[in-house]
């Protein structure tokens, strides 16, 4: 404020800033009132959330052996779409950042189309080759079709990682006498290595939770978590072991935030999840 | 091989070309540098200065031309089997090495043992006189300290051919000036042949032992920083390296010596010719350093008369703006203590004490 | 006198060397570029199999009758043609039109202030990232929760304050969809929005502000217009999600269905008629990926213009 004279507190500013504030407070209660609701909730037991309520474990106690499957089910595939995705788009983005090949852009576009097109879209889309394959209700099936949504979200963090490695750290190991696979693997690959290694935790968090391009081509003996906990639901209506399974998913989202919070530091934290699909 | 003494290597260039599509980036060029020497690719950006580095160090694929080390032919070798030292304008010291790894990058591509890394290490840490601070990383280092290990770095497997692409650009002026020469004190001691790039005409004049002037992709002259300075070959040279006054003038050989027409009558004694000023009458540029334009008296006989304009006092020297009667406006440079209580709108005499002569561009 | 040619050396190859040494080079570059390609294999391979080949088949079926597999236009004629089809279409754009400006409004203060205070963002960092690391599923839960008719909270609350003579059904119903849908909306809105108005310089506003406006018309007459293409972006985006959700109407659903998801998925699953399903998914992905790309090129069109820091 570039003012002398300090504004004065009229009716109406003090309303403007009462009325801020109240926006301010109902918004964050809105931000958080569904985790908060499923926490409490799992330590109740009981769908009847009460504050304060009790708190017991009950429900966590009765979570059912065919959740943890689903649950462990699910992580396998994710970690293993994730590292697959990661060790395709390395090589990959650095052929299409340094290569200089023609129709670098069309591949580019390419490799993107898994994010454009709807989840719903595509996981339909998956059964028509995954029936006559018999991919459907398979872990490969699910860990084939993590790994293509994970290699357009790794391949962008590549190519951009790459990309904003300057081009003289190669041409100076060149000029000493690195052929092109030594200068990758002592010079580009460690450099790069820590934003592959946050890439990674985001595409590992993306894989665990994804559901619409899963739902079609997964089944009782491929059940990601989020299937489960949402067949269940319609099929028996909410059950406090599917809440308390929801909390332990929550739990796990917290720890992944201060996983990337704590690596990156929130600066840039605030620079990633700001973008278009974080 | 693991020694550390090698002669230095003679390097052949030979009618070198580089187009991009429609644009000719550097026309033919060719170049004999000896062992052991200095040259410095000196011209505007845009004149093919770098791209030729480029083409030196196998970055950049020449589209004809030969490319010799001594006797062996490099021009069709990958850039990482010419053994050439490169040293870049950002220095690209790799970040997550230290000083000492980054020295011995081109040690260990050699496959040289622990023992000879470190004795070698420890060899140019002290050419450069950074000894010490083999542990640091790159970024704890400053700016000009950081690239003697770019130098370090490039000469430690004794290369055939030290390449320069304008490395003291990002220093401030001061720092410059000393790096400057210390880069030529380490050149000297490590008696290896370098080629410099740079476009500051200062820097070229201070450390080299040949210049290659260029422009356009074309080379303008090649000659030793006197060369260069003293007789410019060309209009551009003339204008590039130095400050120099260019008087607009015709070629008078009617009196058997080389003189200047200037305007209808005025005719000036020409110190030097470039080479093809021969033709009585041709057009010409008449040169004259501003550091050879003596200010006298007005009352002195046979000086031009002239009218101070303006005094740019520049410390130990003065820039003193002239009206010369019949040549029209002059700079001249002069000592402080020599013309510092020269009054403005003072009339004066000048002589001209040295001269030379270029073609206009376009004869 | 000063040289203008150099030395020539004695000594330079013949001209069949001369050649000999350009084909090694064009060679090697040739190599090069086949080995660059080679490392492009996979990814594209890995593409091409499971999104390139489906999403092709897809189409392929969507222009073929169910029993026969001949070549037709009828599955498109049944999706717009069909009366219902196209209703509950304009439902799912209007729930999903309506979302998107609701989350947008709300939120667009918040990101506001987000944008210009960091010590508050820094606080509800953690609240606006976390949720995005959940499956809908766990926010479907949440909401079954808080909108039950007899457990949940809200309708507790409010029959408990007298508010409410009896509890309200609106959890199997648009409305649940809708509250679902709008707490998705204004987290992406919150987390998207804050990077565009943290893109735009405040010192702008600031000028604004120094010429004698006050701040909340500093605010709409200088950050606004900028952000506007950010904002139509961060649009599409939640926009394109309702549409293409699935999770939300199947687990909230009622007993008219408002989302056109439900309409493909029986097709697909229930009623076996596969390639009507893939017509109308595409018709589905036309709308979505037509919003999406309209939002890039706005964005890319007159994004940057004074929002560089």
């Amino acid at each position: 404020m570039s003012a002398t004279t300090r504004p004065r507190i009229t009716p109406s500013v003090f309303f403007g800033r009462a009325a801020l504030i109240v926006y301010l407070v109902i918004m964050l209660l809105w931000l958080t009132f569904p985790v908060v609701l499923v926490l409490l909730a799992s330590f109740q037991g009981t769908l009847e959330v009460s504050f304060p309520g009790e708190f017991n474990l009950d429900a966590y106690k009765t979570i059912p052996p065919a959740y943890w499957e689903a649950f462990w089910f699910t992580i396998r595939a994710a970690l293993l779409a994730t590292a697959i995705a990661i060790v395709v788009a390395i090589p990959a983005a650095w052929a299409m950042v340094r290569g200089k090949l023609a129709g670098r852009r069309a591949m580019s576009n390419l490799v993107l189309i898994p994010d454009v097109v709807p989840q719903l879209i595509l996981g339909i889309a998956l059964l028509t080759v995954f029936i006559p394959l018999r991919l459907s209700n398979s872990f490969i099936g699910v860990m084939l079709a993590l790994v293509a949504l994970s290699l357009s979200t790794g391949l962008r963090f590549t190519e951009a990682l790459l990309e904003g490695l300057p081009e003289e750290y190669e041409q100076a190991a060149q000029s000493l006498g690195a052929d092109k696979l030594t200068t990758f693997r002592l010079v580009v690959l460690p450099l790069i290595a820590p934003g592959v290694a946050i890439a990674a935790l985001f595409i590992f968090m993306q894989n665990l939770i994804t559901f619409e391009l899963l739902f079609f081509i997964s089944g009782p003996s491929a059940t990601p978590i989020a299937i489960r906990l949402f067949s269940d639901i319609i099929d028996r209506g909410v059950l406090p072991y599917a809440v308390a399974m929801a909390g332990i998913l929550v739990y796990v989202a917290i720890a992944f935030y201060t996983l990337v919070a704590v690596s990156l530091g929130p600066k840039y934290m605030a620079g990633s999840v700001m973008s278009r699909k974080g | 091989m693991n020694t550390s003494s090698n002669a230095a290597q003679p390097v052949h260039i030979d009618r070198v070309r580089k187009t991009f599509g429609e644009f000719v980036a550097v026309r033919e060029f060719t170049l004999d540098i000896a062992a052991g020497e200095f040259v410095t690719f000196l011209g505007p950006s845009g004149c093919g200065k770098s791209t030729t580095l480029k083409m030196l160090s196998g970055l950049l694929p020449q589209d004809s031309g030969e490319i010799r080390f001594g006797d062996r032919r490099i021009d069709m070798l990958p850039p990482n089997k010419r053994n050439v030292g490169l040293v870049f304008q950002n220095y690209a010291l790799f970040p997550h090495m230290s000083v000492a790894e980054n020295i011995a990058f081109g040690l260990r591509m050699r496959g040289w043992s622990r023992a000879d890394k470190e004795k070698r290490v420890a060899e140019l840490l002290q050419l450069v006189r950074l000894e010490g601070l083999g542990n640091r990383k790159p970024e704890q280092l400053s700016g000009g300290q950081q690239q003697r290990v770019a130098v370090a770095r490039a000469l430690a497997f004794n290369p055939d051919l030290v390449l320069l692409d304008e490395p003291l650009s990002n220093l401030d002026a001061k720092l410059r000036e000393q790096v400057r020469l210390d880069l030529r004190d380490i050149q000297r001691r490590a008696n290896q042949t370098t080629v410099f790039v740079t476009h500051d005409q200062v820097e070229a004049l201070v450390m080299s032992d040949r210049i290659v002037l260029m422009n356009k992709g074309g080379v303008e002259q090649v000659g030793s920083p006197y060369d260069l300075y003293a007789t410019p070959a060309t209009e551009f040279g003339a204008r590039f390296v130095g400050a120099n006054n260019l008087l607009a003038a015709k070629l008078d050989k009617s009196s058997g010596n080389a003189q200047a027409l200037i305007g209808a009558e005025t005719r000036l004694p020409i110190s030097t010719c470039a080479a093809g000023v021969d033709k009585d009458g041709m057009d010409i540029w008449y040169c004259i350093r501003p550091e050879h334009i003596a200010i006298r008296s007005a009352k002195e006989d046979g000086l031009f008369a002239a009218r101070v304009r303006d005094k740019i006092y520049q410390g130990t020297t003065v820039l003193v703006d002239l009206d010369v009667y019949g040549l029209g406006a002059i700079r001249a440079e002069r000592p402080a203590l020599e013309v510092g209580d020269l009054p403005m709108d003072a009339q004066v005499g000048i002589q001209i004490e040295r001269s030379h002569a270029v073609a206009q561009a376009g004869e | 006198m000063s040289d203008m040619t150099n030395t020539l050396s004695s000594g330079r190859s013949a001209p069949d060397e001369r050649d000999e040494g350009r084909r090694i080079s064009r060679r090697r570059l040739q190599r090069e570029k086949l080995f660059y390609r080679l490392l492009t294999l996979p990814a594209v391979g890995i593409v091409g199999l499971v999104a390139i080949v489906p999403l092709l088949l897809l189409f392929v079926g969507s222009l073929r009758e169910q029993r026969s597999g001949a070549f037709t236009l009828d599955n498109y004629i049944n999706t717009l043609g069909n009366g219902f089809f196209m209703r509950t279409l304009a439902t799912t754009i209007m729930m999903a039109g309506g979302v998107t400006i609701l989350s947008v409004l709300l939120a667009l203060p918040l990101a506001y202030l987000l944008a210009r205070r960091t010590m508050l963002r820094n606080i509800v960092m953690p609240i606006i990232t976390v949720p995005r690391m959940l499956p809908f599923v766990v926010i479907g839960y949440a909401m079954i929760l808080l909108l039950a008719p007899m457990t949940g909270v809200a309708n507790r609350v409010l029959m408990n304050l007298g508010i409410l003579q009896q509890p309200a059904f609106i959890l199997f119903d648009w409305p649940g969809q809708a509250i679902a849908f709008c707490y998705n909306g204004i987290v992406v809105a919150t987390a998207v929005l804050t990077g565009v108005l943290m893109s735009v310089d405040p010192q702008l506003e600031d000028a604004a502000v120094s010429m004698g406006a006050n701040r909340l018309r500093a605010f709409f007459s200088v950050t606004v217009p900028l952000a506007t293409p950010g904002i139509i972006a961060a649009g599409a985006l939640i926009f394109t999600s309702v549409v293409t959700a699935y999770a939300i109407p199947v687990m909230l659903n009622g007993r008219v269905p408002y989302m056109v998801s439900l309409l493909i998925s029986a097709n697909l699953l229930t009623l076996q008629q596969q390639n009507l399903a893939y017509a109308q998914a595409i018709v589905v992905s036309v709308l979505a990926i037509g919003v999406t790309t309209l939002g890039q090129i706005v964005l890319s069109r007159y994004g940057q213009r004074g929002g560089d820091r």
